[in-house]
């Protein structure tokens, strides 16, 4: 079988591609290596930040318990486990750390911790990278999130809950489906089942323990919290490419939003999204300068979260109402 | 190109460690990696989604694809990390006189190599 035939066989290549490699020929080669150099010390101080304001809030959820400061204490408690999601996403390019230990180590706590399989997790975010906003092929675009009520019930996090129920569930019965079939290739199936069955096993253990020790902290101190605040996490993430064009160039289909520098952090420079794009071999530590380069090529640039979502919102309403105006004409 | 199917493709003191260099010879777009004291060539497209491999990040004697962090083995071409399925094909490599050599596949296919 020739190297072309290959290729095709496993994925057409896309102009996403081709636009990642100009806009990397804006950063300019040299520039470029001297970002993608990895580290171990930016990813160990991130984390160990992120996990010391955990422990901070759940002894805050601990001395508030029978108290009202308990609701304020398991909505910042849940600020926190649900932005595990970014060194989650980190890990999946292997560039959290430089040590690969390390960051399979993080990869796994935080996979658990929010219940996404790491293989699977990856392989439905490459494609995400490859297909960005297509419609038919980007696997994490949010769909729904195209209409005002579906912006609206997915930021709730309702579809979101389900959907990682029922893929964990899925993927243990060996149960793929026809858009999973597209990134999750035949040899990959039984790691990706194997982890489902992991994952579930230690969910599984957790509940058995929290039972036997008739004990709530799992519920206080992990899954209350990361409910009640996975919405927060939900309005970030449709921030990242909701509304943008269905345009293969990132510097078009994917949105930088400039905020304060503790949400960036806690971000760990995510916001900073369409740089991550167009080098998504530049680790978190070196977005700000890959973005100071890229930033002028931005096409979807935001000030602030509240502003982004105040901007999506208008939009989709302006979007319902045309609709309407259209339906009205016939 | 040798009488014997080699090309010579680039200057080996410019070829540094750790940094892929990308060349195009007789159509076939490669890779050319220092690893230590030998030289090595590899397709310069990841099998995955077709990405320059050359803008990857290298580790030891592995290359990871730029775009979605498949990983390869350099002197094998094996696939070492999803979300590739398929090696990449390696080239016989060495350096004369401070040149480095690449020898392509002929019409009957010889040496080109694929895990």
């Amino acid at each position: 079988m020739s190297h072309t035939q290959t290729v095709a066989s496993s994925h057409q290549r896309r102009s996403t591609v081709a636009a990642s490699e100009r806009a990397q020929q804006i950063v300019g080669r040299s520039a470029l290596r001297k970002l993608m150099v990895r580290k171990d010390w930016p990813g160990l101080l991130f984390l160990a930040a992120h996990l010391g304001l955990i422990g901070l809030s759940g002894t805050w959820i601990y001395f508030a318990l029978s108290t009202w400061w308990i609701v304020p204490a398991t909505f910042v408690h849940g600020i926190f486990i649900v932005h595990l999601f970014a060194p989650l996403h980190e890990c999946s390019h292997s560039t959290a750390f430089k040590s690969r230990w390390l960051n399979q180590t993080t990869y796994w706590f935080c996979a658990l911790t929010l219940g996404l399989a790491p293989l699977h997790f990856k392989l439905q975010h490459a494609d995400h990278h490859t297909y960005t906003q297509d419609v038919e092929r980007d696997p994490q675009m949010i769909i729904m999130g195209e209409r005002l009520w579906g912006y609206l019930y997915y930021a709730s996090a309702i579809p979101y809950f389900r959907d990682i129920v029922s893929v964990l569930v899925r993927h243990a019965l060996g149960r793929f489906s026809e858009r999973e079939q597209r990134y999750v290739y035949p040899t990959a199936r039984k790691q990706v089942q194997r982890q489902a069955w992991i994952m579930l096993g230690a969910y599984g253990l957790i509940a058995a323990v929290s039972v036997v020790t008739q004990s709530w902290a799992a519920l206080t101190f992990w899954l209350i919290p990361r409910i009640v605040s996975e919405p927060v996490e939900r309005l970030i993430r449709l921030a990242e490419h909701g509304g943008c064009d269905h345009t293969e160039d990132m510097l078009q289909n994917t949105r930088t939003i400039l905020t304060w520098a503790p949400v960036r952090w806690l971000c760990w420079n995510m916001p900073l999204h369409t740089a991550h794009h167009a080098a998504p071999q530049v680790p978190f530590h070196a977005m700000l300068e890959l973005n100071r380069i890229l930033v002028s090529h931005v096409k979807e640039l935001r000030h602030g979260y509240p502003a982004t979502v105040r901007h999506q919102v208008s939009m989709l309403m302006a979007k319902e109402r045309d609709l309407r105006a259209r339906e009205a004409c016939g | 190109m040798s009488a014997d199917g080699w090309f010579d493709v680039f200057a080996y003191d410019e070829l540094e460690q750790d940094v892929p260099e990308g060349v195009r010879v007789d159509g076939h777009y490669l890779a050319l990696f220092r690893i230590g004291d030998g030289v090595y060539a590899t397709s310069g497209t990841c099998s995955h989604a077709e990405a320059d491999l050359c803008k990857g990040y290298v580790e030891g004697d592995t290359i990871e694809c730029p775009l979605h962090q498949a990983r390869f083995h350099i002197p094998t071409g094996k696939v070492l990390c999803e979300p590739a399925e398929v090696g990449i094909p390696v080239y016989p490599a060495e350096v004369r006189n401070g040149r480095v050599f690449v020898r392509l596949p002929g019409e009957n296919g010889e040496s080109l190599r694929r895990s």
